[in-house]
């Protein structure tokens, strides 16, 4: 399970890297955000209004982000923990992390549970900051660290960008998923999509001896002994939980059957 | 735990999906009309290193916006394409790169914005 994953990651990563090494080679003119669902939605409001894409954005980032809704909708947040390039740097750092910590660090669970909404409040402040006052451009691109990594600190983004994104990928090493539990709008807009999706984790009530072995390893605090099956919105099906269980309690169901 | 084959063949899938089912709702990133025609017209292809984004489009539309002759230019961003329909007893695909591909001076440097990759006739 876990070698499938990290190939798929790996996969993604390398693309993204290609292209930013093209890119600033002068190769071409695709980048990170060519192939971004975000700018999908981004997309939609002058594309329904006035048919016309708005800065760099194009009909491949509205068929990304329907592929990713409807895989949101299939195989839950697969997204985040298989394909999404920034997810896997923070997965890393979140491991680093950990291997020196011992443990997944958390913040303070009565922080997290407020914390946890602030995605939310980015994705309504893009959208509308992108639709009114910034007339259709990406102003968001100075604070997004996916694209400033990515595309090298490319255009839109500000000098002190670099330092957004050293920032987030800090607090990554401290509190896995940083940027995904508590900024991502992408996320926030798999929330829903996700907590419906057809494959997802089921418990057998026989093989569990509720060791807690598959809560500890959870690097989204989901507490996974205590459900039958898994449909948290944050579960992104990294199935770090079935690796860890030894008596195969844990199994990828469809629809939980 | 065979199902977790599903998940990457889901994404390749939908991936794939995307990539086939994009061209089939193009929608261009700048429609600009310079003037009426008022003879015969004919279209070109370009695909323009350079036009990337709608601020580029406008960019490319105002280097062309002084060849006579020019009725219309429709871009799209993500294949670099820039399409012209042109009066060809005023102008010529010859004058259209020339103006387009040509230098500009912006604070003593001189840059070259745009330059055709490809070119191509259409009708």
């Amino acid at each position: 399970m876990k070698v499938l994953r990290a190939i798929v990651q790996f996969v993604f990563l390398a693309g993204v890297i290609t292209l930013l090494v093209r890119g600033l080679m002068g190769g071409t003119p695709h980048d990170c955000e060519t192939y971004c669902p975000f700018g999908g939605l981004a997309a939609l409001y002058p594309l329904a209004r006035h048919n016309i894409y708005t800065c760099r954005l194009t009909e491949l980032n509205v068929a990304l982000l329907v592929s990713t809704l409807l895989l949101g909708l299939t195989a839950k947040k697969s997204f985040c923990s298989w394909v999404c390039p920034f997810g896997t740097v923070q997965e890393w750092l979140g491991r680093a992390g950990r291997s020196m910590w011992g443990r997944w660090l958390h913040l303070p669970t009565s922080l997290d549970r407020y914390l946890i909404f602030l995605r939310y409040v980015v994705l309504v402040a893009i959208l509308t900051l992108t639709w009114t006052v910034w007339r259709g451009d990406l102003g968001f691109r100075a604070y997004d660290p996916y694209y400033i990594i990515f595309s090298w600190n490319g255009h839109g983004t500000m000098p002190w960008s670099v330092w957004v994104a050293v920032g987030f990928l800090a607090a990554a090493v401290v509190t896995p998923f940083f940027w995904c539990r508590y900024f991502c709008p992408l996320g926030a807009v798999l929330d829903p999509v996700g907590r419906c999706g057809a494959l997802r984790l089921k418990r057998s009530e026989e093989r569990c001896n509720l060791c807690g072995d598959c809560d500890d390893v959870c690097p989204h605090r989901i507490p996974v002994s205590e459900l039958d099956q898994v449909t948290a919105r944050n579960c992104t099906n990294c199935l770090e939980c079935a690796s860890a269980c030894d008596r195969d309690a844990l199994t990828l169901t469809w629809f939980g059957k | 735990m065979r199902n977790v084959v599903w998940i990457p063949v889901l994404i390749a899938a939908l991936i794939l999906l995307a990539f086939v089912t994009t061209n089939a709702y193009r929608v261009p990133t700048l429609e600009h009309r310079f003037g009426t025609a008022e003879g015969e017209t004919a279209v070109v292809r370009f695909v323009v290193d350079g036009v990337r984004c709608r601020g580029t489009s406008a960019g490319f539309a105002n280097m062309i916006s002084e060849v006579p002759g020019l009725v219309s230019l429709t871009t799209y961003a993500r294949t670099n394409e820039a399409i012209i329909v042109y009066e060809p007893a005023l102008t010529s695909p010859d004058d259209i790169e020339a103006a387009f591909s040509r230098t500009v001076e912006r604070d003593g440097v001189l840059y070259q914005f745009f330059s055709a990759a490809e070119r191509e006739p259409l009708d």
